[in-house]
């Protein structure tokens, strides 16, 4: 299923340069689209707890969604660029970006779980559920009184891992189409800044529309707050659409298209 | 800048909305009308994609542009949205920084594109809209659209809830745009598409003026941000962070000027103009509004006590 998408979305990507300068607009739009509501989808699984998890009140990674959804879907979008530079296959920047973008997430919450069992000495504890499903443990005895759990348990660290893949898989997916759309025209050193600086451009769009959407604080794929996820699909589908198609028509411009 | 920083918020949204688009256009307007007479033309005509003399002007619309933007961030963040004032500024630069340079492409499409050929037959009038960049202001207007629609998803779809908000992000994505354009302008020298893909996105200094300008929006208000935040204060504070922001800008644009053009220094002496004249705006204008933000840090503190000089070495013995 997921080999089948991938395949899709790169035939697509594939098949850019051959049509007319309509279909190239609209396909790479498409793939934009795709890429920013994988990008909020992302930012709703990584664990975030915002200021009170900075004071081990709350379970997540003690940063507002932003700079963290920022931070780990730059590096997978920085990586898939500095790999556009020595291949020209589509498949390794994709799946290279996705996972060192899974590989930041995980050392960010590996550092931080150091931080609050050495540091700060709490448990890990998850606020939300009575048992971890991956290991079975009890989460609600080891809350402290009047705070929503500590640190990142083995649900919310699996869950970070899922959200840093998708959130870095959808960044080098706005990089690639963009890219794509630049190098019609351009030469390969500007194409790839142009596309460099719009895909972040259009990767904070969508990463504050999701931490709009989740208000604050997030456990992970379990987080009662994951009801509200499609409504956060549709606004970043909206400004996706609307960004990406100007995205796309600058670097055609860039590279000579006149309107 | 004190009065700069006690008017009604209105008038200074919209003056800091003609001052920006000025900003954006006068520079090249002088630039041009001065064509030819020494010094005050600049250096553009002798040596073709170099900085504009009069670009200190855009740096002075880049300061009331912050403020302005800083001001509106202000007003949205105040209702508590829950996931820090950063957050705004950064959902607008990234509207900001796809329109800004959608209008320096669009200006490149009005020298030679049909566009211009359909609407005016006469071909100089493309080359008047390009000299003039008519482009960059119509991205700027774009942002402003957009970001009333991006206010509309999160506010209505997302359900932020938030009263007036797709007004306000209009504004801040207005500002920001505005803001991203003002300060590539001084990076590259000027807003032709050729100087900007050469200095600005080649260079990479794209990055910085897109991540710069979301900061310098954002961070008067995180950092006042309390029970006694008083909105003169704040202003006052912004207009602190922009001037420092254009002498970082102003610095790279010299450095920039000096590293490719040293070997033209001996043929003309104003190469280093535009540069050297908006470092020293900056500083002026970093010292006039540092010097308005003490004043009311002053105003607000409950006491200031002065510690006196530090002990010499003989009066510690």
């Amino acid at each position: 299923m997921t080999s089948d998408i991938l395949a899709l979305l790169t035939a697509g990507l594939f098949t850019l340069p051959s049509g007319g300068i309509l279909t190239l607009l609209a396909a790479a739009t498409f793939i934009i689209t795709v890429g920013g509501v994988l990008i909020t989808f992302s930012v709703h699984l990584i664990p975030v707890g915002g200021a009170p998890a900075a004071m081990a009140q709350a379970t997540g990674i003690g940063t507002g969604t932003t700079q963290l959804a920022a931070g780990a879907g730059l590096t997978g979008l920085l990586t898939a660029g500095a790999v556009s530079v020595v291949t020209d296959s589509l498949f390794y920047p994709l799946i290279l970006g996705a996972v060192v973008s899974a590989l930041m997430v995980a050392l960010i919450m590996y550092i931080s779980d150091l931080v609050y069992v050495y540091g700060v000495g709490c448990p890990l504890s998850s606020g939300k559920l009575s048992r971890d499903p991956f290991t079975g443990d009890r989460q609600d005895t080891y809350v402290s009184k009047g705070t929503e759990g500590h640190g990142i348990p083995t649900v919310c660290f699996a869950s970070g891992l899922a959200g840093g893949l998708t959130g870095g898989f959808g960044g080098s997916l706005i990089y690639l189409a963009l890219l794509a759309a630049a190098q019609t025209g351009l030469t390969f050193m500007t194409a790839a800044s142009l596309a460099a600086v719009l895909s972040i451009a259009l990767f904070y769009t969508n990463a504050v529309i999701a931490s709009y959407n989740i208000g604050g604080t997030i456990e992970g794929f379990h987080d009662p707050k994951m009801k509200k996820l499609p409504r956060g699909l549709a606004a970043s589908a909206v400004m996706s659409v609307l960004c990406g198609f100007f995205a796309v028509l600058t670097v055609l411009m860039f590279g000579g298209v006149t309107i | 800048m004190k009065y700069f920083a006690t008017m009604s918020p209105g008038k200074m949204t919209g003056l800091a909305a003609c001052a920006g688009l000025a900003g954006l256009i006068v520079p090249h307007a002088l630039s041009l009308f001065f064509a030819g007479s020494g010094l005050l033309s600049g250096p553009r005509l002798l040596f073709l994609g170099m900085t504009e003399t009069y670009v200190f002007l855009a740096g002075i619309a880049l300061v009331f542009a912050v403020a302005a933007g800083s001001d509106s961030v202000r007003r949205i963040a105040g209702y508590g949205i829950g996931t820090g004032v950063p957050s705004v500024s950064m959902f607008t630069i990234g509207i900001g920084a796809v329109c800004g340079f959608f209008g320096i492409a669009l200006s490149r499409s009005f020298a030679a594109g049909s566009l211009s050929a359909v609407l005016m037959p006469d071909d100089s009038y493309g080359q008047i809209l390009y000299n003039l960049p008519a482009g960059p202001v119509i991205g700027v207007i774009l942002s402003a659209v957009l970001g009333f629609i991006g206010g509309y998803a999160v506010n209505r779809i997302v359900g932020m809830n938030i009263p007036d908000m797709e007004r306000r992000m209009a504004e801040v994505s207005f500002f920001c745009c505005l803001a991203f354009l003002l300060s590539s302008m001084i990076i590259s020298g000027s807003c032709y598409v050729n100087q900007f893909l050469s200095a600005e996105i080649v260079g990479g200094f794209s990055a910085l003026a897109f991540t710069g300008c979301a900061f310098v929006m954002f961070r008067a208000y995180n950092s006042n941000l309390g029970a006694d935040e008083k909105p003169d204060r704040t202003r006052a504070l912004a207009l602190t962070d922009a001037a420092g922001f254009m002498i970082i800008l102003s610095l790279i644009s010299a450095g920039i000027c000096y590293l490719s053009y040293s070997a033209y220094l001996s043929l003309s002496p104003f190469i280093m103009t535009g540069p050297v004249l908006s470092l020293l705006t900056g500083i002026a204008l970093m010292i006039l509004s540092f010097r308005a933000f003490c004043g009311y840090v002053r105003r607000d503190a409950y006491a200031v006590v002065n510690t006196g000089l530090l002990p010499t070495e003989e009066e510690l013995q």
